[in-house]
C-alpha cells in the first residue's frame, strides 16, 4: 500500500522514479527524501538528508556540502544553457531540472544534451509544472526521475510513461528506427 | 503511396488510446481545459466559434481512394456530411464532438491516417508540390524526404512544446508549388554542384506570414541528402533554445532569424550541426531505398503522346470542355497521361469544401481513371494525378455531374479563404461570404479566362491563414468600430518569386469590397500591354497608379 | 445599461451555451440570463469557469434586448456565434438541442 503523501514528513514526497529491472528501465513511485534549498535556506538540521542547491550555490558553498554526510546536487533553472552547466555537474549524482511552465519546452533540450553530449549519468530529475502526459518524452530525452506538480497523479503518470511501444527518431534513449527496423 | 508496416500501425494506434485516455480524463474531471488544451491541439483537436474542429493530416497532400471514402464516411457519421481542404494540404471537419474523436482517430487509423500535430506548438504536416511525381519540370519526387520528414518529427520528444508553431515544405520541382519561401523551414532538392548525377538540399529558413511576414533566407546552400535529418533537428534545437517565449506574436523562427540576421542564425545551427551530423542520425541508403520503394511510379501504360489531341480539345467547338481543358487540365511528364485539377470552387459555394458525395465520386474516379490517388493542393482543390488523355471528355462530364468541373483552376475565381469569422474565433471579419460574393459577381468564364493566371487570397484576420499577404491580390478582413472592412492589396506571390503584396489604399466596407475587386481587374484588362501580359507582371510594371486612379479617383 | 451574459463552450461538442440561473445552461442565447450587476456577473464567471466538465473558456459578452424584445448579442462576433456559419451549409445540418443539463 502506497504511503499517503499526508503521512509523509515534511519535505519528503512521492515521485516517479525509474529503476533498472530485468535489463529494462521500469518506473515505480518512490517516497523521495531530497530538499530543494532555495539560495537563502538553511541547510537541514538533519545532516543525512540529501540537498539539492542551485549552481551558484554548489560553486560558493562546495566545501559545507562536502562536509555534510548527506548527498548533494543540483537544481537548475529549464532554461539553463548546457554548455555553461555541464562541467560543474558533471559527477553529481541527482540534477534536478525546473520546468516553469509545461508549454515551455526549452528543459527538453537541457536534458537531453547533459545527457547525449555531456554524457551526464546521474539521476535526471524533472520538477515543477510536471504533468503526467510529458513524462514520456522527458522520459525519451534522459531524465530518470519525475516529481509531478502537487495533485497530479503519480499512478496515471506511470501508465503515460509507457504510453508508446515504439518511436521513430533518436532521442537519448535509442537510434533511429531506421537504424532499428527489422 | 508510402504503406505503413507494423511500426507505422503500431504508431498510431497507441496515439489513439492515448487520446482516448486523456478525453477520458478531461470528462471526468480528472484534467482541466488548461492541462487538456495542448493535448488536444496535438492531435488536432481546435475550440471554434461553433464547435471543436478537427485537422486532420493528409501527410504531403496525397491520399488513396481507400482513405477519401474513409474521410467521406467520417464526414457522414460523425460531422455534418462536408469537409474543407486547408491552405497546408490537410482536411478539417466543424463539428465533432469531443467523445467521438477517440472514435474517428481509430477510423482514421485503419486506413492508416492520423491527426497527429496538425496543430499545438510543435513540427506540423509537412506540405509539398500537388504535382509531385508527375509534372513535367520534376527534378525529383520530393515526397520520400517529405515522408522522411513525418517520421522524424512525429511525437518527436524534444520538440513538442517549441515556442510556437513549425511548418517545413518540400519542393522538387523547377516550379515551387509549395511555398517553400513562406515556411519555417524550406527544403528545395538540388543538383550536388560536386555531382550532378547525385542531389541534395538547399535549406531555406525564417518565411511565414501573420503580423510579421517575411520570406525565408538560405541558411544553407546544399545539404547532402544523408544530412537532411541532422540539419533539421539541429535548426530546431536552435529555435526550440532560443526562439522567443515572451510573446505569442513575436515567437516563430522567422523572428530569431530577423532578430540574430542570418549569418549568425546560419552559425548557430552549424556549430549544434557540427555535433550530431555524423552521429546515429545520418539518413540509410537502406532507410532512403525502402521509403523511396514506396513512391515508385504506377504502372503507366505506354502510350503515344496526345497533346495534340489535349490542344484540340482545348481549342474545340465544346466551349465547356475547352476552357475546362484549358484551365483544368495539366501536361503529364508521362506521354499519353495528362493531371486533372477539381476544382473545389464553384459558384455560390464556400472554397474548399466537399460533400460525402463528391469525395466518394473522386475517389470512384480516382480508381477508374487513374490509380487510385488524390492529392490536395495549397489552394484548397484536389488532383487526379494520372488520367489517360484520350478521356478527358468522359471525365468531364463524370465531375460536372457533381459541380467539380469548375474551369477556374488558376483563375481569380479560384479563391483561397480562410474559414473567416463565420466558424473561427480568431477572425475579425467573414471571408466566405466575400468569396461567394466575387464568384457571384465575376462569373462570365471567357472574361474569367482572358483574365489568366492570378491568384486571390482572402484572410478574416492578420492570422493570415488565407496567405492574404501572398496574393496577386489580397483581401485582409478587419474590425473597424464593430462592422467589418476590408484591405485590398496587390502584387503578392507564393512562387519562386516571392514577394509580399502592399495595401493600395484605405479599406472598403462589406458592401465596397468586392465591387473594388471587379475595379482592379478591369483597369488590369484595359491597361495590360497584351493579353499575354499576366496580372502579376503587369502590377509589377505599372505600380498602383492606374488602380488608386480608377478605385479612389486619385493617384 | 448595460448587460451582460456568461458564455462558452460546450465542452461535449464545442457548441456555444449561455448560462441561465442554476448552474443550467441553454444553447439559445434569448433564454439566456442576462444581468446588469458587476458583482453578480464575475460571480457568475467565477462560477462558469471552475464547471470544465460542462463548459470551456468561458467569458462575458454584452447583450441587449432586441427589436422584438429578445436578448441578443451587441457584437457581430458574437451574433454569429450564437445564429450559425452566415451561409448555407453544405450537407444536412442536424437540430441542436435546447438546453443541457
Amino acid at each position: 500500500m502506497a504511503t499517503p503523501d499526508a503521512q509523509l514528513g515534511p519535505g519528503s514526497r512521492r515521485i516517479i522514479r525509474l529503476r533498472e529491472r530485468d535489463g529494462q528501465q521500469l518506473p515505480e513511485i518512490v517516497v523521495d527524501h531530497w530538499q530543494r534549498l532555495r539560495d537563502d535556506e538553511p541547510y537541514p538540521a538533519l545532516d543525512t538528508l540529501p540537498v539539492l542547491v542551485s549552481l551558484a550555490r554548489l560553486v560558493n558553498e562546495r566545501e559545507q556540502l562536502a562536509a555534510r554526510s548527506g548527498s548533494f546536487g543540483v537544481w537548475l533553472p529549464g532554461a539553463a544553457e548546457p554548455e555553461e552547466v555541464a562541467e560543474a555537474v558533471a559527477a553529481l549524482p541527482l540534477v534536478a531540472i525546473e520546468v516553469p511552465k509545461f508549454t515551455d519546452g526549452r528543459h527538453f533540450s537541457l536534458a537531453r544534451l547533459l545527457r547525449e553530449r555531456y554524457r551526464f549519468a546521474g539521476e535526471l530529475r524533472a520538477f515543477g509544472d510536471v504533468l503526467p502526459d510529458q513524462l514520456f518524452y522527458m522520459r525519451r530525452c534522459g531524465y530518470t526521475s519525475f516529481e509531478l506538480k502537487p495533485g497530479k497523479s503519480l499512478e496515471t503518470g506511470l501508465r503515460t510513461l509507457q504510453v508508446f511501444s515504439v518511436s521513430y527518431q533518436a532521442a537519448a534513449d535509442q537510434p533511429p528506427l531506421y537504424r532499428r527496423r527489422i | 503511396m508510402y504503406r505503413y508496416d507494423h511500426y507505422d500501425q503500431t504508431i498510431v494506434d497507441e496515439r489513439v488510446a492515448q487520446f482516448r485516455d486523456q478525453v477520458a480524463r478531461r470528462l471526468s474531471g480528472e484534467i482541466g481545459e488548461d492541462e487538456f488544451k495542448p493535448l488536444r491541439l496535438q492531435n488536432g483537436l481546435y475550440m471554434q466559434l461553433h464547435a471543436y474542429m478537427l485537422r486532420v493530416a493528409i501527410p504531403y497532400g496525397l491520399l488513396s481512394s481507400t482513405q477519401l471514402r474513409k474521410l467521406a464516411e467520417i464526414a457522414r457519421k460523425y460531422d455534418r456530411g462536408y469537409g474543407h481542404f486547408s491552405t497546408r494540404q490537410n482536411i478539417q471537419y466543424n463539428w465533432p464532438r469531443l467523445q467521438d474523436v477517440p472514435d474517428i482517430l481509430a477510423e482514421l487509423a485503419s486506413v492508416e491516417m492520423h491527426a497527429i500535430q496538425t496543430s499545438g506548438n510543435c513540427i506540423r504536416n509537412s506540405t509539398s508540390d500537388h504535382l509531385a511525381g508527375v509534372a513535367r519540370d520534376e527534378i525529383v519526387d520530393p515526397r520520400v524526404y517529405c515522408e522522411l520528414i513525418r517520421q522524424w518529427s512525429t511525437f518527436h520528444p524534444e520538440f513538442a512544446y517549441l515556442p510556437r508553431k513549425f511548418k517545413i515544405a518540400v519542393t522538387g520541382a523547377v516550379k515551387d508549388r509549395a511555398a517553400v519561401r513562406i515556411n519555417d523551414i524550406g527544403v528545395r532538392v538540388v543538383p550536388d554542384p560536386e555531382d550532378p548525377s547525385r542531389h541534395g538540399f538547399e535549406i531555406l529558413v525564417g518565411g511565414g506570414l501573420g503580423r510579421t511576414p517575411r520570406i525565408a533566407e538560405v541558411c544553407r546552400e546544399f545539404l547532402p541528402r544523408e544530412h537532411l535529418l541532422s540539419y533539421l533537428e539541429a535548426i530546431l534545437r536552435v529555435y526550440n533554445r532560443h526562439g522567443r517565449r515572451d510573446n505569442k506574436f513575436k515567437a516563430r523562427i522567422k523572428i530569431l532569424v530577423g532578430a540574430l540576421g542570418i549569418a549568425k542564425f546560419r552559425a548557430q545551427v552549424e556549430a549544434e550541426w557540427a555535433q550530431i551530423r555524423d552521429g546515429a542520425m545520418q539518413l540509410t541508403d537502406a532507410e532512403f531505398e525502402r521509403v523511396a520503394g514506396h513512391f515508385e511510379p504506377p504502372p503507366y501504360r505506354t502510350l503515344p503522346d496526345r497533346d495534340t489531341f489535349v490542344a484540340a480539345l482545348r481549342l474545340g467547338k465544346d466551349r465547356t470542355l475547352g476552357r475546362w481543358v484549358a484551365s483544368n487540365v495539366i501536361a503529364h511528364k508521362v506521354p499519353g497521361y495528362s493531371i486533372v485539377m477539381i476544382s473545389l470552387k464553384p459558384k455560390g459555394r464556400p472554397p474548399g469544401d466537399a460533400t460525402s458525395e463528391q469525395m466518394e465520386l473522386i475517389a470512384d474516379l480516382a480508381d477508374q481513371f487513374g490509380f487510385g490517388q488524390i492529392v490536395v493542393t495549397h489552394e484548397q482543390n484536389l488532383v487526379l494525378p494520372d488520367v489517360e488523355s484520350d478521356r478527358l471528355p468522359e471525365l468531364h462530364a463524370r465531375l460536372t455531374a457533381q459541380e467539380l468541373a469548375e474551369p477556374n483552376i488558376g483563375k481569380v475565381t479560384d479563391i483561397i479563404a480562410c474559414p473567416g469569422l463565420d466558424y473561427c474565433s480568431l477572425a475579425n471579419a467573414r471571408s466566405i461570404p466575400i468569396a461567394v460574393r466575387i464568384g457571384q459577381q465575376i462569373d462570365d468564364l471567357d472574361y474569367i479566362h482572358d483574365l489568366g493566371d492570378l491568384t486571390l487570397n482572402i484572410s478574416g484576420c492578420i492570422n493570415a491563414c488565407g496567405q492574404h499577404h501572398v496574393g496577386n491580390i489580397g483581401i485582409l478582413g478587419i474590425d473597424k468600430q464593430g462592422e467589418e472592412f476590408y484591405q485590398l492589396m496587390l502584387g503578392g506571390s507564393a512562387s519562386d518569386d516571392a514577394s509580399l503584396g502592399k495595401i493600395l489604399g484605405p479599406a472598403f466596407s462589406s458592401e465596397q469590397i468586392v465591387d473594388a475587386v471587379a475595379t482592379v481587374l478591369s483597369t488590369y484588362v484595359d491597361n495590360r500591354e497584351s493579353p499575354d501580359e499576366p496580372f502579376l507582371d503587369y502590377v509589377r510594371r505599372a505600380g498602383f497608379g492606374p488602380f488608386k486612379e480608377r478605385i479612389y479617383g486619385h493617384a | 445599461m448595460t448587460l451582460w451574459m456568461i458564455t462558452g463552450n460546450a465542452t461535449a461538442d464545442g457548441a456555444p451555451i449561455y448560462l441561465q440561473t442554476n448552474g443550467r445552461w441553454t444553447r439559445r442565447l434569448a433564454e439566456g440570463l442576462a444581468v446588469s450587476s458587476e458583482e453578480q456577473r464575475d460571480r457568475l464567471l467565477a462560477e462558469a469557469k471552475a464547471a470544465e466538465r460542462i463548459v470551456c473558456d468561458a467569458y462575458v459578452i454584452d447583450v441587449r434586448q432586441g427589436a422584438r424584445g429578445q436578448l441578443e448579442a451587441t457584437s457581430l462576433r458574437e451574433r454569429i456565434r450564437a445564429e450559425g456559419p452566415t451561409l448555407t451549409l453544405l450537407g444536412a445540418a442536424p437540430l441542436r438541442a435546447a438546453a443541457i443539463a
